[in-house]
């Protein structure tokens, strides 16, 4: 079942056109993970399905619901939990605070719980200000802090970015365990053997454009599409 | 010169600090809706006017002058949600207009009061005639009562930013607007009740203000000047910044008028913000 589909998204900053008629879909349970080469539009993808920019022309629909031109609080309840890049964090606030912003009943502990049992050092670090975790704390907390809104997709961009090999791997096991628990998840990457290993479908971008789009064992053997747009040898 | 001894100067330090309370109110309602909202609200000193203007129609009403402290930061604060829904969100993202926007209901307010309640300055009588004293000197029993007060609604303030759940999303907003929007918080809400809060906190200290000063539809201009210098020093984005540069400024106003007569003090309070901002350019407590 498709939840969430992208259909001929332009979307400007000013007056550079940045997506040029991005088209793709997400289904329920997948992996799909949004790989290409910095500055190429991906970034801007996630931050135009979650709505915090408005593209000029094309559809959005998630849960069959358009939701092109909602505003992005109102997506976020719809069911999407979004990660960015460099996890925007809420500094000051402490542990259990980031977590709190995204309750919508700030009473109902069990999503906390459950956030706590996959990420125990969260617990610990519950009264400490975001800004004085360690780069993994922060991406365990930027993690929970999308899940504790319940949401039906995650959108991870660049979860492993400035991380330790071994939290890297960490990482690699929370994005599948969530996922056999049945979450959806869009992720924006560009280490390509850490995505290849967790996606079910893979898109690639390039200036703006989709170049490639197929499942992962299908690009396993076409390595020149990997070379030529993202410069990997796999 | 007047000679200087050590009471007098202590006397006009507490002299100060007392009011830098009530003054605080106001900065950090300031401060509070440029933190939420990005917005320099050129109207708060006016509010603040409104305040003492409205104090006085409550005691001719009522006859009661404390009744005020509880209905007139209501009635601004309700006044205070239909501005920001139909003024100030049309512009949402555009500073500029959303200042100059602000200049106008600014004039507005002043325009109204000096049609209704007219131009000439008023003095209130003391709600509580006490004398206690400072430093061997007499000193009003009001003056101490309304930094209490003040001091209670700092308490209360910091309580609802930082202990309850809508404090949080306050201060997620502060913190980062587009991520608190992108976590499901309706940014809008937020914003209509920060202006409103701060709306409230402006009102509260022109009433507060309202028996120790001239009531006067131009009163708020000496303090929206101060409250600006305050934010800035304080640093932009921080309550507790805009709350200790205001005990600070207010204190060494005090102290200065011992020396300087108050016009000299005002380009004093310049000097040091120029000061301030040559070693701290973002202000004392800025991220």
């Amino acid at each position: 079942m498709e939840l969430l589909s992208l259909k001929d998204i332009h979307t400007y900053y000013g007056k550079s056109h940045i997506l040029q008629g991005v088209s793709l879909e997400v289904n329920k349970g997948e992996i799909v993970a949004l790989l290409g080469r910095n500055g190429v539009g991906k970034t801007t993808t996630l931050n135009t399905i979650i709505g915090l920019l408005k593209p000029r022309r094309g559809e959005i629909f998630f849960q069959e619901r358009d939701i092109t031109s909602m505003p992005a609080f109102k997506i976020a309840r719809l069911g999407i939990g979004y990660v960015p890049q460099g996890k925007h964090l809420f500094p000051d606030l402490n542990t259990l605070e980031n977590l709190k912003t995204g309750m919508s009943n700030k009473r109902d502990m069990t999503e906390l719980e459950s956030a706590f049992e996959l990420f125990p050092i969260l617990k610990k670090r519950i009264k400490q200000t975001a800004k004085t975790l360690s780069g993994g704390e922060q991406q365990m907390l930027a993690i929970a802090r999308a899940l504790v809104t319940k949401p039906d997709m995650l959108m991870l961009d660049e979860p492993t970015t400035g991380l330790m090999p071994s939290i890297v791997s960490r990482m690699e096991e929370v994005i599948k365990k969530l996922n056999r628990e049945g979450m959806t998840i869009l992720l924006v990457e560009e280490k390509v053997p850490f995505s290849l290993a967790l996606a079910h479908r893979v898109y690639i971008m390039d200036k703006g454009q989709i170049e490639y789009s197929g499942g992962v064992e299908k690009l396993r053997q076409e390595k020149e599409i990997l070379f030529r747009h993202l410069g990997a040898r796999t | 010169m007047p000679s200087i001894d050590v009471s007098t100067l202590l006397f006009l330090l507490s002299d100060g600090l007392l009011w830098g309370f009530t003054i605080a109110l106001v900065a950090l309602g300031l401060s509070l809706i440029f933190g939420v909202m990005g917005i320099v609200n050129m109207a708060h000193g006016d509010i603040y006017m409104v305040g003492a203007v409205l104090a006085l129609y409550v005691l001719e009403w009522t006859g009661n002058f404390w009744l005020s402290i509880i209905i007139v930061p209501v009635v601004i604060g309700l006044l205070c949600v239909p501005t920001e829904r139909f003024v100030l969100r049309p512009f949402e993202g555009r500073p500029a207009v959303t200042m100059i926007a602000t200049v106008g209901i600014a004039y507005i307010i002043q325009q109204v009061v000096l049609a209704t309640f007219g131009g000439m300055h008023e003095k209130m009588p003391n709600p509580w005639p006490v004398v206690i004293n400072l430093f061997d000197v007499g000193y009003s029993g009001y003056r101490v009562l309304i930094a209490v007060i003040s001091v209670v609604i700092i308490i209360g303030l910091w309580f609802f930013l930082y202990k309850t759940s809508y404090g949080i999303l306050i201060r997620a907003s502060i913190q980062d607007k587009e991520m608190a929007n992108a976590m499901g918080i309706n940014s809008n809400k937020i914003a209509m009740a920060t202006f409103a809060l701060g709306g409230a906190l402006a009102a509260i200290g022109g009433v507060l203000a309202a028996p120790v000063t001239q009531v006067f539809y131009l009163m708020g201009a000496d303090v929206i000047l101060l409250c600006f210098i305050i934010v800035i020093v304080g640093g932009l984005g921080s309550l507790k910044g805009t709350l200790i540069a205001a005990l600070m400024f207010c204190t060494l106003q005090g102290g200065m008028s011992i020396i300087l007569t108050p016009v000299e003090a005002k380009v004093a309070i310049f000097v040091i913000m120029i000061l301030v901002l040559l070693f701290r350019p973002r202000g004392m407590f800025a991220k």
